[in-house]
């Protein structure tokens, strides 16, 4: 082979070398830049090293109070400890198959919760009336207006599960980072935008995701992109989608407040939903007919009480995560709004206002690969409590018949 | 080549792993390789699970239990088996045992460039990688002609038809990475045959017992196109007596019912090539997978392309590791940075 040719060769085939590094980072996968990949190897390393920590710790308790028994004890107690965290990546440790009998969220919790009694306002923060008003009504609204009662006697039906919804093995969770492209959604005072957040926050949600067994897990958008809300809605439906979470952050404008909220469909409990819910249809691309039609579609009681179930588990994650970080963070609870991306998908779908990117402290947070991580991981606690909340009725629901579905 | 430093990526062990609808077969850097037929089968009942343990089997154990286990093939028909839980884990597992064959050292790390049918490449890339997630540091995945392009070195104006058991796979090679264009699949391969196979010779003995793994055997062995020298006799069993059964002719019509369609998709692909270099394509076809073995195979394209001209084909040595040591050498050849994290 003459030499020109070798070197063309060689030219050819770092060019296609290229192209295969292109072609696998191009689709497909996402980088997973704020995480340690999870090798066996990997793990096994730091467990060696964690339990070698141990043992020396172990070893000056030991010098220090002579007790043998003590010491080995107490050694494998963490030693033990620390296995089981790991296992569940070093989060709280979530409700598994195996652990399923000690669910911490029960109905009554969640109401407890969202009740404005429960004192969300912790006194240091601004006083905001009406966001107190709100998350009373919302619970009073979704009520009367869907009819409590129809559902109600839906659920009564020995033969509807709701649990069969969601029986297939697989369930699919859309994740939709909500703007994206010319829309920009809400832009910070020092120049954060909406868009490229919740897409950051989407991409660890997904990936963390994607660790969880049973779960198939699906972006809208993977890029900075233009997608109309009705690509958004029929992408949930073309991929079969079992779960919707559209991920949002909040602004208040002239205010240094931070409100957490997340939404269900439903009609607008106040005006700052519905200012929130304009701001949001905004990019729709449904015609008003349409959107009429998309309406009258509704009525679908299951969905909504899903939905709202959803909210309540993503709501008490996130603000629980969040007032960790910002005690005067405000919990403004779960609302229904007329959002059309809840609206158009099938299944049960949320929007999660995370947090308020109109606070310079927050938007300065929010920066910060560990802060958007950290509401990944809120964000995943919550869907997967959720899920788990169904796996577990799903499981009592032969003893107990249809009364766990009882209006608390 | 520019130099690659030497650190810890070079004690990894780099293995090429093809997926294949039939057979899987893995190659490593450490000079091992190995291939499994790909089966993955699980203890159906108690019963089973007394006999053959409480395990996962593969490849031919899975062949010779069948009866009692729950198998899954998990690339049938050249995609990624989805929907019940069984078929994910299936590949994983598979995937699992693969690197098991080639022993690699404990907690050595591993990059993996794994193969597979241009259909599954397009459909479920994010599948192989959770199925292989657990094994590999990192991984790239390529569809299984292009990795038997790469092996071979046939990386400017050649084409690659890739006829396995599920899919044949076409590749357009100019130098560059194949474009969407460049590739095409076609459903009819190696399981096709045997359809028509099973079809023919139920018509012509309606009493005999012919089933798809005996059937498979036969075209394994003795499948050809064009003409037959010998004649082709099997035996299989009438009323549970042995008799020996002509199946000439009905080998010949299976094993050439895939082909029209291969030939004229080879064609319409060279055509829409850039004319200057469309004769070099045309003498630089190659033949991988399973049914190139299929004897005449060569001879019949090369008539069947003849209309456009002369034209050269010639078949992989060893269709069973060409993908796997297409995907080896990729996985060698890559440099460090481009390397995808799991």
């Amino acid at each position: 082979m003459s030499s020109y040719k070798k070197a063309h060769q060689r030219a050819s085939k770092a060019t296609i070398l290229y192209g295969v590094y292109r072609d696998n980072s191009g689709s497909g996968k996402l980088p997973r830049p704020e995480q340690q990949p999870r090798s066996r190897a990997r793990r096994g390393i730091s467990i060696g090293v964690l339990a070698v920590l141990l043992l020396l710790t172990g070893f000056l308790v030991h010098t220090v109070f002579r007790d043998a028994d003590n010491f080995v004890s107490s050694v494998e107690i963490q030693k033990a400890r620390y296995v089981a965290g790991d296992r569940n990546k070093g989060l709280p440790p979530l409700i598994t198959e195996a652990n399923a009998g000690v669910v911490p969220i029960k109905e009554g919790n969640l109401t407890g919760f969202l009740s404005p009694r429960s004192g969300f306002f912790s006194g240091k923060g601004p006083v905001l009336p009406p966001a107190d008003k709100m998350a009373g009504k919302s619970e009073t609204v979704a009520g009367p207006v869907f009819g409590a009662g129809d559902y109600q006697a839906l659920f009564d039906q020995p033969g509807v599960a709701i649990a069969d919804l969601f029986g297939l093995g697989v369930r699919t969770i859309v994740i939709d980072a909500g703007h994206g492209g010319e829309d920009p959604g809400a832009i910070g005072t020092n120049g954060l935008m909406e868009k490229d957040i919740t897409l950051k926050i989407a991409r660890l949600l997904y990936n963390r995701l994607l660790d969880e067994e049973g779960i198939n897990v699906i972006m809208t958008r993977d890029s900075d992109v233009t997608l109309s809300l009705k690509h958004r809605v029929e992408y949930a439906r073309e991929h079969d989608a079992d779960l919707l979470v559209s991920i949002h952050l909040n602004t208040i404008p002239n205010s240094p407040l931070t409100i957490v909220e997340t939404y269900y469909f439903g009609p607008p409990a106040d005006d700052q939903s519905m200012k929130v819910a304009k701001k949001e249809n905004y990019h729709s691309g449904y015609a008003v007919t349409e959107f009429n039609e998309l309406i009258n579609e509704l009525g679908d009681a299951l969905k909504q009480q899903e939905s709202r179930k959803l909210a309540s588990h993503i709501q008490k994650n996130v603000y629980n995560t969040l007032s960790r970080q910002n005690s005067n963070i405000v919990n403004a609870g779960v609302k229904t709004a007329p959002f059309v991306i809840l609206l158009g998908a099938e299944t049960p779908a949320v929007l999660a206002e995370v947090t308020c990117i109109s606070n310079t402290g927050e938007e300065a947070r929010l920066a910060k690969p560990a802060y958007r991580d950290k509401i990944a991981g809120a964000l995943e606690r919550g869907i997967l409590s959720y899920l788990n909340q169904l796996r577990q009725q799903d499981r009592q629901r032969p003893e107990q018949g249809s009364n766990i579905y009882a209006e608390s | 080549m520019p130099k690659v430093k030497v650190s810890q990526q070079d004690k990894a062990l780099r293995i090429g792993i093809d997926l294949g609808t039939s057979r899987s077969a893995i190659a490593a850097s450490n000079g091992k390789r190995k291939w499994v037929q790909s089966l993955v089968g699980w203890p159906k009942d108690f019963v089973a699970r007394k006999m053959l343990g409480d395990r996962v089997l593969f490849g031919d154990e899975v062949k010779e239990h069948r009866l009692s286990l729950d198998v899954v093939r998990p690339l049938a028909h050249g995609v990624i088996k989805s929907g019940t839980e069984k078929d994910e884990e299936s590949v994983a597992e598979l995937i699992g045992h693969l690197i098991s064959l080639v022993e690699p050292r404990p907690r050595q790390k591993i990059f993996a460039a794994v193969g597979v049918p241009a259909e599954a490449l397009k459909v479920n890339k994010r599948a192989i990688r959770e199925a292989i997630a657990d094994y590999a540091e990192k991984l790239i995945v390529v569809s299984e002609p292009f990795a038997v392009a790469y092996g071979m070195g046939a990386l400017d104006n050649a084409m690659i038809i890739d006829m396995g058991a599920g899919t044949t796979d076409f590749c357009i090679m100019h130098g560059t990475m194949p474009s969407v264009d460049d590739q095409r699949s076609l459903t009819t391969a190696g399981d096709y045959i045997d359809e028509q196979l099973l079809g023919l010779l139920t018509e012509r003995y309606p009493d005999a017992d012919f089933n798809m793994n005996i059937i498979r055997s036969f075209k394994e062995e003795h499948g050809f196109v064009g003409d037959s020298l010998t004649q082709l006799e099997v035996e299989a069993r009438v009323e549970g007596r042995p008799v020996v059964h002509d199946i000439t002719s009905e080998m010949r019509r299976a094993c050439e019912s895939i082909l029209p369609a291969i030939a004229e998709t080879a064609m319409d692909m060279i055509a829409r090539f850039d004319p200057e270099y469309q004769d070099q394509v045309r003498n630089n076809i190659i033949l991988a997978g399973g049914c190139s073995q299929i004897a005449g195979i060569d001879t019949y394209l090369m008539e069947a392309l003849s209309e456009m001209g002369p034209c050269n084909i010639s078949i992989v040595d060893n269709p069973l590791y060409a993908g796997a040591q297409g995907g080896l050498a990729l996985a060698k050849d890559m440099p460090y940075e481009y390397w995808m994290d799991m």
